[in-house]
């Protein structure tokens, strides 16, 4: 087990936390495919990856009504708010993948932008004003997922967090509801923090 | 049989019952054991798969989301897996995310630093399986699970429940094989006891009881059947051995009664010899006187009284000895006719009283006034009277006395001849009568008979019909002779012609023909001073030549003739012209009835035995009328 040090640097943390963590999302794939061997990646950039295959993963252990999709088959929408990086990498993630027999799409939006029906809609940023504007102006996205604090009140479905350097995230049984979105009882066995109810 | 007899059919039957069961089960607990230890194998390797293929599932979000602390509880919960010793998830990229052991984190070093394939492998008691985590198609990682391999502590507890099994199950065995075997050992036992107890006994009527089917009622009915049969056997053997041993003493008592009668016989003959020679003495001597003092009238008749009288004996013994024989034999006849006891005294008197008056003995005579009529032979009961008197003088001491007495009981002359005589022991009563027996062997010889005259008088009693018993007080007490006849009432219808008319008034021309110049001389010169004119001759052609010039009335002729033998002569004189007018007697030494019926055959008239009494010359010279009468 990789223990994590505490009084380490968050860079050096963070660096001994990349490569695991890339591995572990892309695993079948040649190894390092995202990670340049010899050359560690900077610590934002990481984080950006582990939760980009956290995104991908999250589609795996959810359900969508019948009624999100327009066409039998179709496929799975990812739109992705205010991150490019993000969006890249995920692009990259699902390219000839395929969830629940569905192919993945990945559409990168700006904030201001009007937003398409998405399956998942990931708004990046700490900015929680520009997070719950954007999630109210999706009304028809159904797993939604935030990074900023409090990103749970704000009616998200998923919310990243960072504990003790790792990437966790909290998740909004709710909100899930609201949305029509069943997340796998698997899932929640290692989410941080399940809200339900008032809590 | 003993119960405890380890040869004995019941261990032995007890014995394959329960070897049979150990095989059958030791064989069913092997192969059992053998496909449960495969089985359990197979069954092992499975249930760890299947718990690492759990685990996996269980732990698949926890490696996705790089959650190694949850991954870390996910394998917590193989605490409650006894048997599963530790347990590891290793990233895809090779690395341990997360461990778990029984004992603690101290025996990290034993789990794996590195995955390797999915597989089990067995070694060093312990189980161990690699198997893939897949999520969503992907592969994620490995789940490693290590467990106890008991499978030794299995086949032993297994072997442990099979052994009390199979303990119980012999147990069992031998109890349903020890009432099983019963129904063949029961007879077994039987048969064998009866077996032994006919041993013990020799009592072949034993039988083994009881009604068994199979070979086992087979065998006890052949056992039984060879018991009566041996039975039968034993038995028979048995009864011929008795019929055997009284054989034997039959033979024995045979062969003893002809070592007495061999005895008896040459003692017969001892006393024989000597009884004939006893009148040879005095007929000697009477010779001798005659020779020497022939001019002495007194002295020659006494010497003649004292010859004839000698002479007169020695023919009583030998006549009696021809009887006895004759009776032996079958041949002897008896003229039956009514006869009066009074002549028949008379006859007897006339032949024994010159005897009892020689003894000296006193002579008393007591009978019926009245004639009693018997049925028989004169001859012979005067024989039957005279032996029982001469026997009494013989065996009396000298002066003694003689008593005959007559009485009529009913329809039986009771005749007692009794005497003050020697007298006869008591084992004596019946054997005196006997042939041979004499009443002692160590009396003086001149008391000494031949042991023939009770015999017969006895035999010519039981001829008659009657009956005779001799009574004595014991030895020296004297003895009395009982001799009980039928009498016959009738009165005789004919006055019986005197036997021995002894006057004759006729003379006859009488021819004598014998080789014994002095017999034939005496008797020729007794007969010419009677009257008669006697013709005499020594051989056979010389009396035929005198018969035919001499025309006899009488022709006393020997069988024994020189030159012609008495048959032939006799034959000869018959064929003359007047022959058939003679009265032809043959004078023979042998008085077989067999000799009787040739002379008769070769034309005699009559039959006389050597030696020739003058009286029985004289008794046939008076029958002349009779024999002529019977002729024409």
């Amino acid at each position: 087990m990789t223990r994590i040090l505490p009084h380490r640097t968050r860079r050096l943390a963070c660096r001994a936390l990349a490569l695991p963590l890339a591995l572990a999302a892309v695993g079948t794939r040649a190894a390092g495919r995202g990670a340049v061997p010899g050359a560690a990646p900077d610590a934002p950039a990481l984080e950006r990856r582990v939760k980009a295959a956290f995104l991908y993963k999250f589609l795996g252990y959810a359900e969508f009504p019948a009624t999100a999709f327009s066409e039998a088959g179709g496929a799975l929408q990812i739109v992705v708010v205010g991150s490019d990086d993000m969006a890249v990498e995920l692009a990259r993630i699902a390219a000839g993948r395929a969830v629940a027999g569905r192919q993945i799409a990945v559409r990168q939006v700006r904030a201001d932008e009007p937003l398409p029906p998405a399956h998942l809609l990931f708004v990046a940023g700490a900015d929680v004003e520009r997070a719950a504007r954007v999630l109210r102006a999706a009304p028809g996205a159904f797993l939604t997922v935030t990074e900023c604090d409090g990103g749970l009140r704000l009616g998200s479905v998923i919310n990243f967090r960072i504990i003790d350097e790792r990437v966790r995230f909290d998740v909004s049984l709710d909100a899930a509801d609201r949305k029509n979105v069943k997340l796998s009882s698997r899932l929640l066995t290692v989410a941080n923090r399940v809200q339900k109810g008032g809590s | 049989m003993s119960m405890h007899d380890t040869g004995s059919v019941r261990s032995k039957l007890i014995l394959m019952a329960v070897a049979t069961t150990i095989v059958a089960l030791v064989t069913a607990a092997v192969a059992m054991l053998v496909v449960d230890a495969r089985s359990a194998q197979q069954i092992w390797v499975d249930d760890l798969s299947t718990q690492a293929d759990i685990i996996a599932n269980v732990a698949a979000p926890a490696v996705s989301f790089n959650d190694s602390a949850s991954a870390a509880r996910n394998l917590a919960v193989l605490r409650v897996r006894p048997q599963i010793v530790a347990g590891a998830i290793y990233t895809n990229s090779g690395q341990r995310f997360a461990t778990w052991s029984r004992d603690g984190a101290a025996k990290d070093g034993s789990i794996p630093l590195r995955p390797e394939a999915a597989g089990h492998r067995i070694e060093r008691g312990e189980l161990t399986v690699f198997r893939p985590i897949v999520e969503n198609g992907e592969p994620l990682g490995t789940v490693y699970l290590r467990s106890r391999y008991g499978l030794f502590d299995r086949v032993m507890s297994y072997g442990a429940i099979l052994g009390v099994v199979m303990l119980g199950a012999l147990v069992i065995a031998a109890l349903v094989a020890s009432r099983l075997q019963a129904s063949i050992t029961r007879p077994l036992q039987a048969v064998t006891q009866v077996a032994r107890q006919v041993m013990l006994r020799r009592d072949f009527t034993l039988r083994v009881p009881g009604r068994e089917k199979g070979e086992i009622g087979v065998l006890v009915e052949a056992f039984n059947d060879m018991l009566a049969e041996i039975g039968r056997r034993s038995d028979a053997l048995q009864a011929a051995n008795r019929t055997l041993e009284h054989e034997m003493t039959v033979r024995e008592r045979a062969e003893q009664a002809l070592i007495v009668a061999d005895r008896r016989k040459d003692e017969f003959l001892a006393t024989l010899a000597h009884e004939l020679r006893n009148p040879l003495a005095p007929i000697r001597t009477g010779l001798d006187i005659l020779r020497i003092r022939s001019g002495d009238a007194q002295a020659t008749q006494r010497a003649t009284d004292i010859m004839e009288r000698q002479l007169r004996q020695m023919v009583r013994l030998v006549d009696d000895l021809l009887d006895v024989s004759r009776i032996n034999t079958g041949k002897f006849t008896i003229k039956m006719g009514r006869v009066e006891l009074k002549a028949v005294v008379n006859d007897a008197l006339e032949v024994v009283r010159s005897y009892i008056e020689l003894h000296g003995h006193e002579l008393v005579i007591d009978l019926p006034d009245r004639p009693v009529f018997l049925h028989g032979d004169a001859t012979r009961l005067a024989q039957i009277l005279s032996n029982l008197l001469n026997n009494a003088a013989k065996y009396t001491n000298r002066g003694g006395r003689v008593v005959l007495s007559a009485t009529v009981e009913d329809k039986t002359l009771v005749l007692e001849v009794a005497d003050t005589g020697i007298g006869l022991a008591p084992d004596m009563l019946d054997s005196v009568f006997e042939m041979f027996v004499q009443v002692d062997s160590t009396l003086e010889r001149v008391n000494a008979g031949l042991g023939v005259g009770l015999s017969l008088a006895r035999k010519l009693v039981e001829l008659h019909g009657g009956a005779i018993q001799a009574y004595s007080e014991g030895l020296g007490q004297g003895s009395r002779f009982v001799v009980r006849l039928p009498i016959v009432v009738d009165p005789e219808p004919i006055t019986k012609p005197t036997p021995a008319a002894f006057i004759s008034t006729e003379s006859y021309r009488i021819l004598l023909a014998d080789d014994n110049v002095d017999f034939v001389n005496s008797i020729g010169a007794l007969l010419t001073a009677m009257g008669h004119s006697v013709v005499i001759t020594h051989n056979g052609p010389d009396a035929l030549a005198a018969a035919a010039r001499f025309c006899p009335d009488y022709a006393f002729l020997d069988i024994g003739l020189p030159h012609m033998s008495g048959y032939d002569l006799a034959r000869g004189i018959r064929n003359l012209p007047t022959g058939a007018m003679t009265v032809l007697i043959a004078v023979t030494g042998w008085g077989q009835e067999k000799d009787r019926q040739l002379a008769f055959e070769a034309g005699f008239d009559h039959h006389m035995v050597k030696p020739v009494r003058f009286e029985q010359i004289e008794e046939i010279l008076g029958n002349r009328s009779i024999i002529k009468k019977l002729r024409t």
